[in-house]
């Protein structure tokens, strides 16, 4: 191996080791080389098999087991060789592997055993070996690694032993992406060179008259070979460079060529474990996992792209299994975590889980809420609010270019261009209103909503699948919506806010956005309570507004009415004024809004309703209000209201209600926000770079 | 909430006023740029020898002024607030009225910010954060010498301060 040491990392061979009673998987790897899956080149137990010439062997020391046993801190801070102060347990022989899965084989007893069926992840726990330890850098090194070929399912029967060490053969193996994620990451690059090529050939290197092309082809792929070689390189070297390990406490990843990163992700502080499948990646048979924390800012979301679905599978329950089980674990020492933190003893994630709490962590079940059928999301999709706002808008200007303007045009020839052109505008628009039927069609194909425990898992996709995981606790506020065409279907759409942390950038805003495309109405009652997170909720009957709300309701509508019909009206004088009739369609319409708005205050959530083309209804539950706020107008004091506005985490407009009677507005501002719950000692945590 | 003896009295609970000097404050926050602005057009105008234009422009200038001015004056008179057993109220605002309640157990940070003009003044505001970017909790004219300690009261409030032994 110390042909395989980078410069950055130089081990100190004078430190002798306490972890040279680890089975030692890399003994014999050779340097510098990738291993395919195919040909695990992890040692299989025959491969670490106990004999007089291991004692030789260096033995590989395992980062994330121990602080940074040997080489450099690559965060700057002092090197810990000591495992006395390891926040993580050490590993010891005697203590029970800590991977899931069908157990490890019992240690060989001799040279003459064979190899036990079964998955190959490390070997089990065998003699101590002997010998001064040899420590090898992972970090930062090209250290050949080995890839398992899939990552171990979570098994919910596993016994949980708190405390417990994680064998480090078993576990914290550096592993790599998918190969195939190379290929991935090049698609667009691929895909337009290759277009370029193609148009360069076609159009642009068109034979001359003396039939010899302007440039010659053996130049072109003289010049593409070397672009596409050292884009390929990149891609290749990124690809090996990218590394990630997994153990029973966090995820941490290693990526850079040139600028390494090292980024800790504590599974404390995972809020969400996302699996996308775009196009591409649906291709080629990938998956990419984000994993999002809490907190805000672009280091906190790590993307694995990619993995081989299963593998991604696997590992997206496992990490939701683990944090799950650590949490139940902080609520049951809590107090113990107080303590803990009083005596100074360190209570970061690494820190052993306290021998309280549960030993075993049932895997909840989980139950599906809403699954929609394409027939569901073609009638969704038909009554969509674009559909809504599209159609009338297509018909108005066909009819309006077709007919009015043909017969205000004298000669036959225009009227005839006008009533072509109509139509024109008419199919145009009637296909972009195709288009978002397809594309929300495609979007939310096969979705699915179910809940597990405390997360709720969304599914959905055709060309890019996605399956999101949400904590139900992160929802800060739930929107149902609809519009007239959707009412008359006893449809709605449900939208949820949540608060997880996300990376910016259109990918982020669309990750604490989540819907429910469409939803019949009946089924409100059963969702909404999951939702919301507390089972004996109920729809409640909203309060209406005061009369002087209405009052006003009808006043401003008929005023806008009124001011819209005026341009037009005096423009077209005589006949215009009649425009101004308009105005009275006000008077339906403030009526409408007046009995669409309310609000409902249960002891668990606010309801704050209203809109009469869209009725919007949303459902803030009261521990997510931080705070609350009135606004009045100098008409809305004249009438004694006030708005209403109830502020929630990872929400630009907060949710409001107009035209609430002032008094009642000023008491929900104070009632409406619960007091502080009293949660357990908070463990308070170092950023997600903490060597762990 | 705990709240055993105020250890203010500025946060006795009672409805307060901002600091007197915060007038001031207001009124050169939305005096200056007119200020500056009427007075460039007033000189550009002589320069150009045009007194009439001069003396339109002083009359609006001073007229906008004068409304600033008075504005700011109202918003000051306007602007109370109020460190109740468990929230912070604020009411203020000139033509649209706001009142906000931000519960002490919601803050999540404090800042402390001084513009030039409050430099001069002594002055300082105040902005409670919570984890929602729409909250609306600023005391734009602290005492500078009690900003502090208002920091760290509404902090104890919150319930942050006890926890500086952690990691």
């Amino acid at each position: 191996m110390p042909s395989a040491k980078s410069s950055c990392t130089e081990p100190d061979s004078t430190t002798s080791m306490t972890l040279s009673d680890r089975p030692d998987p890399a003994a014999g790897d050779p340097p510098a080389e990738i291993h395919t899956p195919t040909e695990p080149h992890r040692p299989s137990p025959t491969g670490t098999q106990p004999g007089p010439s291991s004692a030789t062997a260096p033995p590989r020391p395992v980062y994330g087991s121990s602080a940074w046993p040997i080489g450099p801190n690559p965060l700057g801070g002092p090197r810990s060789p000591a495992p006395q102060s390891d926040p993580e347990p050490l590993p010891s022989q005697e203590a029970t592997p800590m991977w899931f899965g069908p157990p490890p084989p019992a240690p060989p007893q001799g040279p003459g055993f064979t190899v036990p069926p079964g998955p190959s992840y490390g070997v089990p726990p065998g003699p101590t070996y002997g010998g001064p330890a040899q420590p090898a850098p992972l970090y930062g090194t090209w250290r050949p690694i080995d890839i398992p070929e899939t990552f171990p399912k979570a098994d919910p029967n596993r016994p949980f032993v708190p405390g417990a060490p994680v064998t480090p053969d078993l576990d914290d193996v550096a592993r790599r992406t998918s190969k195939r994620s190379i290929l991935a990451n090049l698609s667009g690059t691929i895909l337009v060179s290759l277009y370029l090529a193609f148009r360069f050939e076609v159009e642009g290197n068109r034979p001359s008259r003396t039939g010899a092309t302007l440039v010659p082809q053996w130049v072109v792929i003289a010049a593409v070979l070397p672009v596409a070689s050292v884009l390929f390189g990149i891609a290749f070297l990124r690809w090996r460079a990218f590394t990630f390990r997994v153990n029973e406490h966090r995820i941490v990843v290693d990526k850079g060529v040139l600028t390494r990163h090292h980024q800790v992700i504590p599974f404390d502080r995972v809020q969400q474990v996302d699996i996308n499948r775009k196009l591409t990646a649906l291709v080629l048979g990938l998956s990419e996992v984000r994993i999002d924390t809490a907190g805000s800012g672009n280091e906190t979301s790590v993307k694995l792209r990619y993995l081989a679905p299963q593998e991604a599978d696997a590992l997206r329950s496992f990490i939701l299994y683990h944090r799950d089980l650590r949490r139940s674990h902080a609520q049951a020492a809590g107090v113990g975590a107080a303590t803990a933190a009083a005596t100074g003893a360190s209570a970061y994630p690494g820190a052993p889980i306290p021998a309280t709490g549960p030993t075993h962590l049932p895997l909840p079940p989980e139950h599906t809420l809403v699954t929609l059928s394409p027939k569901q999301l073609i009638v969704g999709a038909l009554t969509h609010n674009s559909v809504v706002a599209l159609v009338p808008i297509a018909v108005l200007v066909a009819v309006w270019t077709g007919s009015f303007m043909a017969l205000a045009s004298n000669r036959p020839a225009t009227s005839a261009a006008w009533v072509g052109g109509g139509l024109l505008t008419l199919v145009i628009l009637l296909f972009l209103v195709a288009q978002t039927l397809v594309s929300t069609v495609v979007r939310h194909w096969g979705f699915s909503l179910s809940h597990q425990g405390d997360d709720l898992h969304l599914r959905f996709g055709l060309t890019d699948q996605r399956h999101l995981t949400v904590p139900r606790r992160r929802i800060q506020h739930v929107e149902v919506m609809d519009n007239p065409l959707r009412r008359a279907f006893g449809l709605v759409d449900v939208h949820l806010h949540s608060a997880a942390a996300t990376g910016g950038g259109g990918e982020g805003k669309a990750a604490t956005k989540f819907e429910i495309p469409v939803l019949r109405k009946a089924d409100l009652a059963v969702v909404l309570p999951l939702l919301l997170g507390d089972p004996h909720w109920h729809i409640p009957t909203l309060a209406p507004r005061p009369i002087a709300a209405k009052n006003r309701a009808i006043r401003r509508r008929v005023l806008v009415l009124l001011l819209a019909a005026s341009l037009p009206a005096i423009t077209f004088r005589p006949m215009g004024l009649a425009l101004f009739l308009l105005a009275f369609a006000g008077i339906p319409w403030g009526l409408a809004a007046h009995r669409r708005a309310g609000s409902a205050i249960t002891p668990s959530v606010a309801v704050l309703s209203h809109g009469v083309i869209h009725h919007r209804t949303a459902l803030v539950p009261r521990p997510k209000i931080q705070s609350a706020r009135t606004t009045a107008s100098p008409f809305q004091r004249m009438a004694r209201l006030q708005t209403l506005h109830l502020d929630v985490a990872r929400s630009a407009l907060a949710p409001h209600l107009f035209d609430i009677d002032c008094n009642l507005a000023d008491d929900l501002r104070h009632q409406v926000m619960t007091a502080p719950t009293k949660r357990p000692a908070p463990v308070r945590t170092g950023s997600p770079t903490v060597p762990v | 909430m705990q709240t055993a003896a105020p250890r203010y009295t500025i946060l006795d609970g009672s409805v307060r006023q901002l600091d007197r000097r915060a007038r001031i404050d207001f009124m050169a926050d939305s005096a200056v740029v007119l200020l500056v602005v009427t007075i460039l057009f007033v000189g550009l105008s002589f320069l150009a020898r045009m007194p009439t234009l001069a003396a339109v422009a002083a009359l609006v200038g001073g007229v906008l002024l004068g409304c600033s001015v008075l504005m700011a004056s109202l918003r000051w008179k306007r602007f109370t607030w109020q460190a109740g057993p468990e929230s912070l109220d604020l009411h203020h605002g000139v033509i649209t009225r706001r009142s906000s309640s931000v519960p002490y157990h919601r803050i999540q940070q404090i800042d402390l910010r001084q513009r030039p003009v409050q430099r001069l003044l002594g002055l300082s505001t105040l902005i409670l954060r919570t984890a929602a970017a729409s909250t609306d909790a600023e005391l734009p004219g602290v005492a500078t010498a009690d900003a502090d300690a208002l920091r760290q009261e509404f902090l104890h409030r919150a319930g942050l301060d006890d926890l500086d032994d952690a990691v």
